[in-house]
């Protein structure tokens, strides 16, 4: 089914470009992996957009492209399913339901170009193998592949580094150690991560090996010899590495036996004696606010507050997941519409350690402008039965053996033994806009807000701008504006995270 | 004799007819309070039950910003039942409008009913409108539901909490926002009293 893929072409037709066509650069390509092998996809950098030639994906996927001159758009075909493109609209219509893209479809030299996520959010629906994107590691998956995502913790102490790589979902690894490298073969077909990455401590750097399965990890001239536990949980693999100062006489910092027991049997009533010491901050989960049906508001120009959500968040997931190593969930990837608790409970089920939803606001006067950041605000009823009712908690065995605790916390009470570290996130935020964006006067609010209301961790709303003012509406659909915005959002992660390891 | 019978028969069977009538519009009066409870609309507000008494309420607009909400004293029918004193400044504050505030509630938003709950708490079903035409956003959410809340709570000495319902339902939101699961408490931070319209 997968066809060989002429590069040279791909050239041809970018040095055929014509000078006024708006095209950046070819950009960093994508690898496609299948059962079948791996093969480059080419992409291009337009407008700010990476797109990809159809003529690439009819002959890789088999399907049919056709110019539909009455409509002015395209028709993609595959085993008599369609996808209809259109050059006006970011939109792809998939046997009549609308998906939405970052970019319409786009022509260059007598070639059409569509947004890489048209792979994911389109053809996908179509062909018989899930296609998935996972843009951080440039990876396109195409059917059943085994490619578990890696996040990288870093804990530095005065004479250790402690390496926490956490692979989900749990896969066997084997590591190979000498004095200057730690090698892990991971039984994948490939990793999703952004390697390689410049390390912390005595860890110098981590990349990939020589075959895609393998992560290597280059440690400090003044680095002793590392050990290294590996531990399955039921969800994910955590390999441990601590590397310790060269002669340095330390016991270290995370002991295998810490790790095997934070993953089968966390304790429950003493964890600083032999919980390991967990990074603050594992876990986000961004909520683009709305979505499918629910467009949330819509301003004047027709921009609508669901795509102007998602966008931001996607941004922001890369940049953290990138730069930080911390997982990033998002709670819709898509547009579609996804219930209130339904959201909060991902990021509860994930064990995730902030929750933040983005939305774009709306007024009834057009002249108001300015962001806000909202936290929740707890009425009499949730306060007094805050400070009075006792966490039951409940042991619960676990796949494998052994048994964990679970605390039980009512729904309506999830958010109110958090709101303290929210209304400090609230703030971060303000300051981390202020300058950034405008912000409406005194922008940190209290408010009953529902999304918030069952986050069992620390959890903000913030509003970005208004719709609803023909000035903001135009701004918070550019791309300096959003990238203003991802930049600021980024910081405040930065800045509560430094809170967090502060206060432990 | 004679005579004194017939006017004795008479005076009693119009003395019936006095009781029963006045028992007949009793109940008619009850079913009619019934019906509008489930099928009121802002015209109601044209047909005040005690004529000629009425109280100054305190009802709520959007300031010129749409940013907070404005005091708005506004003379509705008074009430013996607090029911139906509570139904009277709903509909009163559903209809208010006083250029340069502005309304924050829905466009063709109705009110279905209006009770209390033996615990105090107050509830205004309003029809589907309330969803369907909002304008979406945090601060227009809070505002449309702090004017309801706060009318209710500010003019009825007794009620502290007000939940709002749709088509006879709990919903979680009008427009994806403010919970409203549970009722309400009056919200003070919303109001911005410099602004406070003189009538």
């Amino acid at each position: 089914m997968i066809h060989r893929f002429c590069l040279a072409a791909f050239v041809l037709v970018l040095a055929g470009l014509s000078s006024h066509a708006q095209v950046n650069s070819p950009s960093r390509p994508l690898t496609l992996l299948s059962s079948q092998g791996r093969q480059v996809l080419p992409t291009m950098l337009i407008n700010g957009h990476e797109f990809v030639s159809l003529d690439d994906l009819a002959n890789i996927f088999a399907i049919t492209v056709r110019e539909d001159d009455l409509a002015g758009g395209i028709t993609v075909s595959y085993q008599g399913n369609t996808i209809v493109l259109s050059v006006e609209q970011p939109l792809a219509s998939i046997n009549g339901r609308l998906v939405t893209l970052p970019a319409p479809l786009t022509h260059l030299a007598n070639q059409a170009f569509v947004p890489i996520e048209f792979l994911s959010r389109a053809l996908t629906a179509i062909y018989d193998l899930k296609i998935e994107l996972r843009a951080t590691s440039r990876l396109l998956l195409l059917g059943p592949v085994n490619v578990p995502r890696l996040t990288v913790t870093f804990q530095n102490q005065d004479s250790f580094t402690s390496l926490i790589l956490e692979l989900t979902p749990a896969i066997p690894v084997s590591a190979t150690t000498d004095p200057s490298k730690i090698i892990l073969e991971v039984e994948a077909d490939a990793i999703d991560a952004e390697l390689p990455m410049t390390g912390e401590g005595l860890v110098e750097t981590l990349g990939l090996g020589n075959q895609p399965n393998t992560i290597v990890i280059d440690l400090q001239s003044a680095a002793g010899l590392p050990t290294t536990n590996i531990a399955d949980g039921t969800l994910s693999t955590l390999v441990t590495i601590n590397v310790p100062l060269a002669n340095a006489n330390l016991t270290p910092s995370v002991t295998p036996e810490q790790i095997s027991q934070e993953l089968i049997t966390p304790p429950s009533t003493s964890p600083i004696s032999i919980t390991p010491p967990r990074a603050v901050l594992q876990t986000i989960v961004l909520d683009p606010g709305h979505g499918g049906e629910d467009i949330g508001a819509r301003g004047t120009g027709g921009t609508l507050e669901k795509k102007i959500t998602l966008d931001i968040a996607r941004s922001l997931k890369t940049m953290v997941e990138s730069r930080l190593g911390i997982r990033v969930l998002l709670t819709r990837d898509d547009d579609r519409d996804v219930n209130l608790d339904e959201r909060a409970a991902m990021a509860n089920h994930s064990k995730a350690d902030l929750f933040l939803s983005i939305h774009v606001n709306a007024a009834l006067s057009p002249a108001l402008a300015g962001a806000e950041i909202f936290y929740l605000a707890i009425d009499r009823e949730v306060e007094e039965a805050r400070n009075t009712t006792v966490a039951m908690s409940t042991s619960l065995p676990v796949v494998g053996g052994g048994s964990r605790s679970i605390d039980i916390i009512g729904w309506e009470m999830a958010q109110a033994s958090h709101v303290e570290n929210s209304a400090v996130l609230a703030g971060i935020l303000e300051n981390s806009l202020q300058g950034q964006i405008p912000l409406q006067p005194s922008a940190v609010k209290q408010a009953p807000l529902r999304v918030l209301v069952g986050a069992n961790m620390p959890a903000v709303l913030i509003e970005i701008g208004y719709l609803t003012n023909r000035e903001q509406e135009q701004l918070v659909s550019s791309p300096g504006f959003q990238a203003s915005v991802t930049q600021a959002l980024f910081s405040s992660i930065l800045r509560f995270r430094q809170f967090l390891e502060d206060n432990q | 004799m004679r005579n004194k019978n017939r006017l004795l028969i008479a005076g009693g069977v119009g003395g019936l007819l006095i009781v029963g009538f006045w028992l007949f519009s009793d109940d008619l009066k009850k079913t009619t309070s019934s019906v509008n409870q489930n099928s009121a609309t802002t015209q109601d507000l044209q047909t005040p039950f005690l004529e000629g008494t009425r109280i100054q309420a305190t009802l709520y607009l959007g300031d010129s910003n749409g940013k907070f909400l404005v005091p708005v004293p506004w003379d509705v029918p008074k009430l013996e039942d607090i029911t139906e004193q509570g139904r009277q400044i709903v509909l009163a504050q559903l209809s208010l409008d006083q250029p340069p505030l502005v309304s924050v509630i829905p466009s063709d938003t109705n009110l279905r009913a209006f009770f209390i709950s033996d615990n105090g708490d107050a509830f205004i079903d309003l029809t589907s409108q309330a969803t369907t035409n909002h304008p979406g956003g945090s601060t227009t959410e809070l505002l449309t539901v702090y004017a309801l809340v706060n009318a209710v709570t500010t003019n009825l000495a007794t009620t502290q909490r007000v939940q709002i319902l749709i088509d006879g339902r709990e919903v979680d939101t009008l427009a994806g926002h403010v919970d409203l699961r549970r009722p309400l408490e009056h919200n003070v931070s919303i109001i911005h009293t410099t602004d406070t319209m003189k009538k």
